[in-house]
């Protein structure tokens, strides 16, 4: 068992001396015990220092054993006594040492070295909801930072939906540094799913890691529920260049902010032959006014501009932009998770969805969708 | 040649309604073999025996007479759909009280079914339908017979079927092949190959009754057809006490299910080459 570098062993014996030779001994003779409760056996006693409950016996060279407490530099053998504490010649005795050796090399072992991402799920339904709420198209774009985990997928260059799942979600959320590739959204979704219908009958057991080493590897997504198994490895590819989209402050001419319950009966309803769909936002009547022509005839619903639906009605100008159903459409999936949604337009018509979701655990995670709108060729602008 | 028998238990009624619609979404042509004993309900497929399910006829009816061809081959081989049989016993699950079942000759051969429906007024309904059937002529009897079961490289028990229902649902949606793997130290696993994906289901601690192999890491594998053991999958209805999984390395996947010792269900998957 290579601990660690030969260097960094004369160090430590540099520092330490005799005391470490010993320690040294003490760990490759594997007379280190570790004493956990009986529930948390096998878990990795360094995940969390506040969770740690455990205790550590060293088995001394002279037969006796030593307990000890993990992290506190405390040992009731003689050396320490005197030594340490009476002579204050040493820093610690070959007992701590050696259990300080182990921990490293256990936390060594858990922390998988080499992978850029580590995170671990308790609950699989927010990401479920949020990540079926993205996916009409099969590759997502993936990416990694400190403030949680996103996933973008793109449709012909004109819209772009983002599911944002906060670092908080996570229970475990390791980064080393900022990563981002793409996947198959399509397989992600089907291998949550598996357990999908059990969660929501009783309280999950569900539990999920996550792994990503590095360009080039596999994602790895490993799922277990009462010791069943699921082992999923996703290939990685390197992402196309996203577009841009981004409403600047000071373009932004309306902003709605309404509950989803207003929109979901409107936009479920829409009539589905109508190949365009028209906004009309406007700071005088008829206010907020969605528009369909099909082959039923045109349809205009207006909808409250204020009461109790929507919370902020902002519009500096009246404007008038088409989109395509066929793109609206998606973001209307997100509308049954969500709790609040934002509507936005720029000066050039770039629509904005922004959802906010509300999570069981009380985390509050967004989806994002841009579409852009349809260039009436004949207004000749 | 005579057949006729009668069913009056709700529970054996319910299971024998189940059995038939389960055999009725796997194929368009089945065949059913009496015997004094038994009813076996077989489906082939390209005259490969794909399921065989046999029935204790005690157990199920309450009165069995059955007369076949000759003294020595007391036996009767019918042909049918299985979904016209399916439908006229879709009134049974519910309400009936009583059914009978008889090999008629009216214009063609048929399986007559009397279902006695109960109603408001002291007579009780009838119902009655009539699948036609072929009855299949003793020289064709040898296709029909019970498949050679063969010699399995390894035999273990499945998990519970509604786990692995919820996973190759998925799975199915993500290739159209499932490589089975099982191994000595009683691990299976369904697995799933596709460009973008490696799916791979583990189960654990599941009991192994025979294994040819040496070493305990050794692994058994087949790949087979996804659709054809979702269609198995469904047999989770008739609530088995068991089911195994026996495995021929590369060759076939025979999977063997029971209900107490009334319902034994073979089912044959060959192995697709990929």
């Amino acid at each position: 068992m290579t601990l660690v570098l030969d260097n960094v062993l004369l160090n430590l014996y540099n520092i330490f001396g005799g005391v470490f030779e010993k320690a040294l001994e003490l760990y490759e003779g594997k007379r280190i015990t570790y004493i956990f409760p009986s529930k948390t056996v096998g878990a990795p006693p360094h995940s969390d220092r506040n969770k740690a409950r455990y205790l550590i016996q060293v088995k001394g060279l002279s037969g006796a054993t030593y307990t000890l407490f993990p992290d506190i530099n405390y040992c009731h053998c003689a050396s320490f006594r005197c030594q340490v504490l009476n002579d204050r010649s040493l820093f610690t005795c070959k007992h701590v040492l050696a259990v300080w050796l182990t921990a490293f090399q256990i936390k060594n072992m858990y922390s998988e070295g080499n992978y850029k991402l580590v995170a671990k799920l308790g609950n699989l339904k927010t990401i479920v909801l949020l990540l079926k709420a993205i996916n009409f198209q099969e590759s997502a774009t993936c990416f990694g930072t400190k403030n949680g985990l996103k996933l973008t997928v793109e449709d012909a260059k004109c819209m772009q939906a983002s599911a944002y799942i906060a670092v908080d979600v996570f229970q475990v959320f390791d980064l080393k540094e900022d990563v981002i590739f793409r996947i198959n959204l399509d397989i992600l979704v089907e291998c949550l799913c598996m357990f999908w219908s059990n969660i929501n009958t009783h309280a999950s057991s569900v539990t999920l890691h996550l792994f990503y080493e590095g360009d080039g590897h596999p994602l790895s997504i490993l799922i277990e529920e009462d010791g069943i198994i699921t082992d999923c490895s996703l290939k990685t590819q390197t992402p196309d260049e996203l577009l841009d989209f981004h409403l600047e402050p000071e373009n932004v001419v309306n902003k709605v902010v309404l509950q989803t319950e207003l929109l979901k009966d409107i936009l479920s309803e829409l009539d589905t032959t109508s190949d365009l769909i028209e906004l009309l936002l406007s700071p005088s009547p008829p206010f907020f006014r969605i528009s369909t022509a099909g082959l039923a005839g045109i349809c205009h619903i207006e909808l409250p501009h204020n009461g109790e639906l929507v919370d902020n009605f902002q519009c500096l100008s009246t404007t008038t932009s088409s989109y395509k159903l066929s793109h609206i459409k998606p973001a209307i999936k997100a509308l049954s998770c969500a709790n609040k949604v934002s509507l936005r337009t720029d000066t050039c018509g770039l629509l904005s969805f922004q959802y906010m979701v509300k999570t069981d655990e009380g985390h509050v995670c967004y989806i994002e969708y841009y579409i852009s709108p349809v260039i009436d060729p004949d207004e000749g602008d | 040649m005579k057949f006729r028998c009668r069913m009056m238990d709700v529970i054996a009624m319910r299971d024998f309604t189940n059995i038939v619609n389960v055999i009725s979404r796997i194929t368009k042509q089945c065949t059913l073999r009496l015997t004094p004993d038994e009813l076996c309900f077989s489906v082939s497929v390209d005259r490969a025996s794909m399921v065989w399910a046999e029935l204790t006829q005690t157990h199920f009816f309450t009165e069995y007479i059955m007369n076949g061809v000759s003294e020595e081959q007391n036996e009767i081989y019918l042909e049918f759909d299985p979904t016209m049989l399916a439908k006229s016993l879709g009134s049974l699950r519910m309400t009936a009280k009583s059914v009978k079942i008889k090999l008629t000759n009216k214009r063609q051969p048929c399986l007559t079914i009397e279902i006695e429906l109960p109603s408001l007024s002291l007579e009780s309904r009838q119902c009655l339908h009539d699948v036609p059937v072929r009855v299949i002529p003793r020289r064709e009897w040898a296709e029909h017979r019970a498949p050679n079961i063969p010699q399995f490289d390894i035999s273990v028990d499945m998990p519970q079927l509604k786990h692995v229902k919820h996973i190759v649902e998925r799975m199915k949606n993500m290739s159209p092949r499932l490589t089975l793997e099982a191994s000595k130290t009683g691990v299976f696993a369904l697995k799933v190959d596709t460009d973008s994906a490696t799916v791979s289901t583990h189960f654990q601690e599941l009991q192994v009754w025979s294994s040819s192999q040496r070493n305990q890491e050794d692994k058994v594998s087949a790949t087979i057809d996804i659709k054809k053991f979702f269609m198995f999958l469904a047999w989770d209805i008739v609530h088995p006490d068991g089911v195994k999984c026996n495995i021929v390395q590369d060759r076939v996947v025979n999977l063997f299910l029971h209900v107490a010792d009334y319902v034994k269900i073979q089912y044959f998957l060959p192995s697709v080459f990929t």
